[in-house]
């Protein structure tokens, strides 16, 4: 478990990780100076917990209104942004701030760490149990192309790598991770040549994106004959998520791989598991399955 | 792709890999494993520090790498894996199935020889 401590230039700041929830210590004053700084602090934080986190304020022993608009501004950017919030260990100095500006039935508040956490475990199982997997819906708005950038290319496996890349390279560098970006817009183009074109060159790949602070959206369109198992890809994810929900490991292992006829042992089998996990706003199909596209909200 | 292979003073086999895991590379460590690793038959440690970018074939290798060592009773444990990397793991929700530890120091190699023996 890491655990660091940060002199920001008015805040000091632990911060941990507990089943995989980031968990910040704030100590002192949350004050007019420290506002914004803690206000920025936070969204790092929800990016390395994987849009979880706690916020301990036992170690506060005061706070302003300032302070309290930033405890209220970050509940609203997580309701905006769909992210797990708690403040816990709240003091009764603060508690009564809170009283008195009426927040304190508004506020996410959880008495302990670990009662956050497991909240947090309930509210991820509600959301995995409603998940969809992979859609098909001609008219979802995440196929508007409108204002988005648009390329052809006819590569086959080799020049994956290299495309991914140029294309990533268009997105804004204050996004973090732009590793995964890159990765994850190869895996779409990967099964676009692969498994749509047959890794054919004279056959294209209409790539469009559009990319900003807060998202990047991507539309894959090969000229193959489409998903043909998409059902039962959505199948086997269910499957598998259920073995993962329930925490049977073990038997996860039969579902670590969908391979099909065409599947060739450099196929990883995995791509769009990860793919319905990132692309956190959707992966949608049109009608015939060989036109995909996928959004994200960073946060 | 580069590989070293050495031995640490308690005895385990650790191999240090460099370079990217993906579509085009996957191979040469499926490879290695095939010509070297797989006879050794040992527990082996994979030290991921170097590997800086990983997608789902590469996934896939180590899947399939994790499962031959399982099939014949040893363990493939997963070091000092960069935050990114682990992100892709983690996405696949393959965190909790492949053994990924921090330092080798935070290996419970008891516990696996009971996992062998049991």
């Amino acid at each position: 478990m890491s655990s660091r401590a940060e002199r920001l230039s008015t805040l000091i700041i632990n911060s941990t990780q507990q089943d995989g929830v980031q968990v910040i210590t704030v100590h002192d004053r949350i004050d007019l100076y420290s506002a914004n700084e803690l206000r920025e602090y936070c969204r790092i934080q929800w990016d390395l917990g994987d849009g979880k986190l706690v916020i301990d304020l036992g170690n506060v022993d005061y706070i302003d209104s300032s302070g309290v608009g930033v405890l209220l501004s970050l509940y609203t950017h997580s309701q905006k942004r769909n992210l797990s919030l708690a403040f816990v260990n709240i003091s009764r100095d603060i508690e009564s701030v809170l009283r008195l500006t009426r927040l304190n039935g508004f506020l996410p508040i959880f008495p302990t760490v670990e009662e956050a956490v497991s909240e947090f475990k309930g509210q991820a199982e509600h959301q995995s149990a409603n998940y969809h997997g992979l859609l098909v819906d001609e008219n979802s708005p995440l196929f508007e192309e409108n204002g988005m950038s648009t390329g052809e290319f006819n590569i086959d496996l080799s020049q994956i790598r290299r495309l991914s890349n140029l294309i990533a390279q268009k997105a804004p560098h204050e996004i973090h991770e732009i590793n995964l970006l890159e990765q994850q817009i190869s895996e779409l183009i990967k099964n676009a040549v692969r498994h749509g074109n047959k890794n054919d060159k004279n056959k294209k790949i209409v790539v469009s994106w559009e990319f900003s602070h807060h998202h990047a959206r991507l539309i894959v369109e090969d000229e193959g004959e489409g998903f043909q198992n998409l059902d039962e890809w959505n199948e086997f994810y269910r499957e598998r998520l259920r073995c993962h929900r329930e925490g049977q490991f073990e038997k996860m292992m039969d579902y670590l791989s969908f391979r099909t006829d065409e599947s060739v042992p450099d196929d990883g089998g995995n791509a769009m598991f990860a793919a319905v996990e990132y692309w956190n706003q959707g992966v949608v199909y049109n009608d015939k399955r060989n036109k995909v596209a996928v959004k994200r909200h960073f946060y | 792709m580069d590989f070293s292979l050495k031995k640490t003073a308690s005895g385990h086999i650790v191999l240090g890999i460099k370079g990217d895991l993906d579509l085009y590379s996957q191979n040469e460590l499926k490879e290695l494993y095939q010509r070297k690793l797989r006879s050794l038959s040992r527990d082996l440690i994979f030290d991921m520090d170097m590997v800086e970018y990983l997608d789902s074939s590469g996934v896939g290798c180590l899947i399939n790498l994790y499962q031959m060592q399982k099939a014949s009773g040893f363990s493939l444990y997963f070091i000092r894996m960069q935050s990114q990397v682990f992100k892709v793991i983690k996405l696949t929700r393959l965190d909790q199935v492949l053994k990924i530890y921090k330092t080798i120091d935070e290996i419970p190699f008891n516990v696996a020889l009971g996992e062998r023996t049991g």
